[in-house]
């Protein structure tokens, strides 16, 4: 009934391989901010008014910049715990 | 100089539209299958790309589509890359909804709707309840189709509470605002009637990923049935309501008492 979490999510999450999954979509997600501001800041720094970047790039980068976050800090805490 | 007549601009204005529209249907579809043959990775690139080149697509196009449209591969991505092993399985929504809401906020202040513009106002409350109503045998209908393992052990009072409000505000709430408002704001406004169907196309695209042809079918059946009743009432609040009746059903009760 929900999108956000389709049994194909489930199957990955009882993966043996999931560590590593959800480690490849970070990188993913991490890749994709970092391509996404470089090119608002080029198109920015070349005055290309036609092009509309900050308005899309904005939407998403407040949905992934506080979900890359919180994986990250999670991940520090699980490493903190652990020494 | 001989001037275009606004139904030929109307028509090629909506040509630019619905090609890349379709393009990014029938993309997604492909992850959605990447993930469904265990290609996760895959299926993650394909969806990050899509997401970049509709940022771009909504940086150079006339209209709202593109923009609210890269939400859809982005909350794909935001499914796995949350640490959701970590979580009961009832708090997941929670997880990957919370970075959704304040995007979907964004984006309709960026792109100029209001509240009432999106259909979050006051609606006539006959009508709505009649909607909401439709949400049980939807969400009875779900479980016949999905039969999926219960997300609780047992129903007491706190699982039916928390589990209600999180699906209420993260899977009710933020998919009706992004389909059923954003989306179908913007599809209909750039392309009239096929920007419905277009919209719950995707819909039932983004349930492949529950291997059930059966359902991504009803998913695409009932987001037409809830586009019509927004679309008549001008108002979210009873789709919302029965979205909600419709997945506490399917993921809290039904798995319950029926199994």
């Amino acid at each position: 009934m929900s999108w956000l979490v389709p049994e194909v999510v489930r199957r990955a999450i009882d993966s043996h391989v999931y560590p590593a999954l959800t480690s490849g979509a970070g990188v993913v997600v991490l890749t994709l901010v970092v391509v996404l501001l470089v090119e608002a800041q080029l198109l920015q720094a070349f005055d290309t008014a036609r092009v509309r970047i900050g308005r899309p790039v904005c939407i998403l980068v407040v949905a992934l910049v506080p979900a890359f976050a919180f994986v990250v800090g999670l991940r520090l805490v699980d490493v903190l715990s652990h020494h | 100089m001989v001037a275009v007549p606004e139904r030929i601009r109307k028509s090629e204005r909506q040509s630019a539209v619905a090609g890349p529209a379709v393009a990014a249907v029938f993309v997604l579809a492909g992850a959605e299958v990447l993930f469904v043959e265990r290609h996760v990775v895959a299926g993650l690139a394909v969806e990050a790309a899509l997401v970049f080149v509709l940022a771009n697509v909504a940086a150079v196009a006339e209209g709202r589509l593109f923009g609210p449209l890269a939400l859809v591969p982005l909350a794909r991505l935001l499914s796995f890359t949350m640490p959701l092993g970590k979580v009961p399985p009832l708090y997941w929504h929670a997880l990957i909804g919370a970075p959704l809401l304040p995007a979907l906020a964004v984006a309709a202040r960026a792109y100029g709707w209001s509240p009432s513009s999106l259909g979050l106002g006051r609606g006539r409350l006959f009508a709505q309840l009649a909607i909401a109503a439709s949400g049980g045998p939807l969400g009875l209908a779900a479980y016949a189709i999905l039969r999926p393992a219960p997300a609780v052990p047992r129903l007491d009072a706190s699982h039916v509470v928390f589990g209600s409000l999180t699906l209420l505000v993260f899977a009710a709430f933020v998919e009706e605002l992004l389909f059923r408002g954003l989306l179908q704001q913007a599809a209909v406004s750039a392309l009239g009637a096929a920007g419905l169907v277009l919209v719950n196309v995707v819909y039932a695209v983004t349930a492949i990923g529950s291997l059930s042809a059966g359902y991504a079918v009803f998913a695409g059946l009932m987001g037409c049935w809830f586009s019509i009743a927004v679309g008549r009432t001008r108002c979210l609040w009873g789709v919302i309501a029965a979205h909600e009746l419709a997945v506490v059903g399917l993921v809290l009760v039904w798995p319950i008492v029926l199994r």
